[in-house]
């Protein structure tokens, strides 16, 4: 199945990197977000109500939304950190690229795993930057902001496309679509994944690994 | 042509493009020539002709009969048909839908849209003044629908707002869905204390019948599409340059407002080099809806004392004004309503005016401006300045201290004491004092007197006109009295400061003098007890 996939690079200083991911990431999902179904009864359901935060930025002079939700903000922020440990600590790795992944269950067949079907991959390349003087700071943290206005746009535009999005499904089917772990929202089906700089061997890895996958 | 005999048929064979395409060119050359002709004659013709032009089979021709040739026709037309229908049902179906657009969707749809519409274009206006009040938000997830939710969103409604934005829709006739499709926009615009406006940004859904898809159910396609246009446009509100300014805005700095009309955004005003960015569109059955905004990019303005900022120029303007005089004015508008955030506006039918975006806090703001005012002795002197060139019986003071007069006195003593101030000026006409009557006035202030003080105090000092700055003549006796004896005294360790050594010596001193006299001290407290004692008995 073709999976649309969508990159941004950003070149960021060390402690911005947080910040950036979260910003994208968490506008991302509050498009791919949804309240949370409550049965009344046989087949008819009604749709909770989501919320939003702002959140200031401490180092990029920015604010993005994130939905009111403890449970997803924690899910997500373990990710980000452990991306962000992980390249912070290794001196000879630069960039890196951090992952959000959409994706959709296929019933199992017999005793196979449920297939996952991604549909919508969304990847940002991260490259450390060192910098040298204060201006040189100023500037960047000001184009910075410049920068994720474009994306913030950018991601809009992208998702108000007519473009495939999973229907929703049966009631007894929702697990496959959505994500009904959380008590007070339900999105869809999403994971995260990081890499670092991504060598000839990981780039051999994927390519099997995703030709094994559509090979099924 | 008639040389071949004999042959046999091949009906097949007639049946290829070869044959059909000259065919009809040939019906329609022969209808043209031969209308003169009964028709077994031109039926015949036409076969012939048909048969020479195009390169099929020419045994045809002698072995046919007649009813044979007249098959043939009817089969032609047939498959001619046949081709072309899928083509002729299309085109009837396009004018079929391009006339009927209106009647496509049932009364019940219609109402339904129209309602959707009605709360999408009130919850996006919420949404983009809400953005603009200049704090942050956060709105609750509900895991049950409670029923007052429009769209799955948690947006709570600022009621001026939506009052606003229902009078810009007017009734069901121009809504936007309805001819005129006339856009609805909401403009956002800076406001400096000076009364400099400039617009910021003009948010603007717009409504295009010309691109519909009627597969789009009402009830739930459109819905949900309008509640991901409404998360994408919450999004924005705060990707723009214009939100950060937002935040920063403050009564002495500058204010942002906005406007709600109904018609073409008016995007001149936005300077040169604006940006424009679609943020979604809905398509329904009847027409598409696209939301987009229009915003500046370079914020110059032209006051001297602003420091420009980058390319994408977010500036912010540091002016100088009198903390009290600006915030007073906010606050007057402030003080009668209750609702949560302060948006007083004025409003009529066709280009409202602006509008400004207050917050409680702002109050507690002005205050401590202006307590902080009174601290400061310049604020304070301008005022007397004012004061002191007054000539009596004008009317400047009056209107001037209308425009300070408060229902709630609580939150200004300045400015009673500045009434006062007046008060007593306008009494006793050319009775001023420079530096004993800033005492007077700065007791007052701390007393923070009744506000209805109208009449001067009775014990009111004649003394000889002296002008602010004028003669600083304080060798007078009178005013050195009065001032003696406005202020406390001074203590005399201020008066006569001496050494460490000699306080020491002092201190010993009198150390020695107390030990010497202890049993003087322990009479005087047994006498004290005893007193004590027999008037608590006499009591009793």
């Amino acid at each position: 199945m073709n999976a649309r996939s969508q990159t941004f690079e950003f070149a960021v200083e060390g402690r911005q990197i947080d910040e950036v991911v979260s910003c994208m990431f968490h506008t991302i999902l509050f498009h791919r977000c949804v309240g949370k179904y409550h049965t009344n009864g046989e087949d008819s359901y009604s749709v909770g109500t989501l919320g939003y935060t702002d959140v200031d930025c401490d180092y990029i002079d920015f604010t993005y939304l994130q939905v009111t939700s403890q449970e997803l903000q924690r899910a997500v922020a373990e990710k980000i950190n452990q991306f962000h440990d992980k390249l912070r600590s290794s001196d000879s790795n630069r960039s890196g690229q951090i992952t959000l992944e959409f994706y959709q269950k296929k019933k199992s067949r017999w005793m196979f795993k449920p297939e996952e079907i991604p549909w919508e991959i969304w990847t940002i390349k991260i490259e450390q930057m060192q910098l040298s003087s204060e201006n040189e700071r100023q500037f960047m943290r000001e184009k910075l902001s410049d920068s994720l206005t474009e994306r913030i746009f950018q991601i809009t535009e992208i998702i108000n496309k007519p473009d495939y999005v999973p229907k929703p499904p049966h009631l007894s089917e929702l697990d496959l679509v959505f994500d009904t772990s959380y008590t007070d929202i339900q999105p869809y089906l999403f994971k995260i994944h990081f890499s670092d700089s991504p060598t000839i061997v990981n780039h051999v890895k994927t390519m099997i690994k995703e030709a094994f996958n559509t090979s099924l | 042509m008639t040389n071949i005999e004999n042959k046999t048929n091949h009906w097949c064979e007639l049946v290829t493009s070869e044959f059909i395409l000259p065919t009809i060119k040939t019906c329609v050359t022969i209808n043209e020539s031969l209308s003169n002709l009964d028709d077994q004659t031109i039926i015949n013709e036409w076969i012939d002709r048909s048969i020479a032009i195009t390169n099929c089979s020419y045994y045809l021709l002698s072995s046919m009969t007649i009813s044979q040739k007249r098959i043939l026709t009817i089969v032609q037309s047939i498959l001619l048909l046949i081709l072309f229908l899928p083509f002729i049902f299309e085109l009837s179906l396009t004018i079929i839908q391009y006339y009927m657009t209106d009647y496509q969707l049932s009364n019940d749809d219609h109402e339904a849209l129209e309602k959707f519409t009605k709360f999408f274009l009130v919850k996006a206006a919420q949404i983009i003044v809400q953005s603009r009040l200049g704090e942050k938000k956060t709105t609750k997830s509900k895991p049950v629908y409670s029923g007052s939710e429009w769209f799955h969103l948690s947006i709570k409604d600022i009621p001026e707002v939506t009052v606003n934005a229902k009078k810009c829709l007017g009734d069901a006739q121009h809504l936007l869905i309805n001819p005129p499709h006339s856009p609805f926009c909401v403009e956002i615009s800076l406001r400096t204390p000076d009364g400099d406006t400039i617009t910021l940004e003009t948010w603007c859904i717009s409504f295009d019948d010309s691109i519909f898809d009627p597969a789009q159910r009402v009830r739930f396609n459109v819905y949900n599409r309008m509640s991901v246009v409404l998360r994408s446009l919450v999004a924005c509100t705060r990707a723009t340059p214009t939100y950060q300014l937002s935040r920063k805005q403050s009564a002495d700095k500058y204010i942002i407002c906005y406007k709600m009309y109904s018609g073409e955004p008016i995007v001149s005003h936005l300077g040169e080099h604006y940006s424009k960015k679609t943020i979604g569109s809905i398509v329904t059955p009847i027409g598409r809806f696209v939301l987009n905004v229009a915003y500046r990019t370079c914020l110059t303005m032209s006051s001297p004392q602003m420091d420009s900022g980058t390319s994408s120029a977010m500036t912010q303007f540091g002016m100088d004004i009198r903390d009290d005089h600006f915030s007073l004015d906010r606050n007057q508008h402030s003080v009668e309503e209750d609702s949560d955030a302060q948006l007083p506006s004025a409003h009529n039918s066709s280009v409202p005016k602006s509008s400004p975006i207050e917050v409680t806090k702002r109050r507690h703001t002005s205050c401590d401006s202006v307590s902080s005012s009174h601290g400061t002795p310049d604020k304070f002197y301008y005022s007397k300045l004012r004061a002191a060139f007054a000539t009596p019986g004008t009317t400047a003071h009056p209107s001037h201290m209308s425009s300070y007069t408060r229902t709630n006195d609580n939150d200004l003593p300045f400015v009673l004491m500045m009434q006062q101030q007046e008060n007593t000026h306008q009494q006793q006409h050319l009775m001023e004092q420079d530096q004993p009557q800033e005492q007077n006035s700065k007791n007052n202030f701390f007393l923070g007197g009744d506000s209805e003080n109208e009449t001067a105090p009775d014990d009111f000092i004649l003394v000889e006109v002296k002008p602010f700055f004028g003669k600083s003549d304080s060798t007078d006796d009178l005013a050195l009295f009065i001032r003696s004896c406005q202020q406390p005294p001074m203590l005399e360790s201020f008066v006569v400061e001496p050494s460490l050594g000699e306080t020491i010596n002092q201190l010993n001193e009198e150390l020695r003098i107390f030990e010497s006299k202890v049993e003087e001290f322990d009479q005087l407290v047994s006498i004290l007890d005893m007193n004590y004692k027999a008037s608590s008995d006499a009591a009793e």
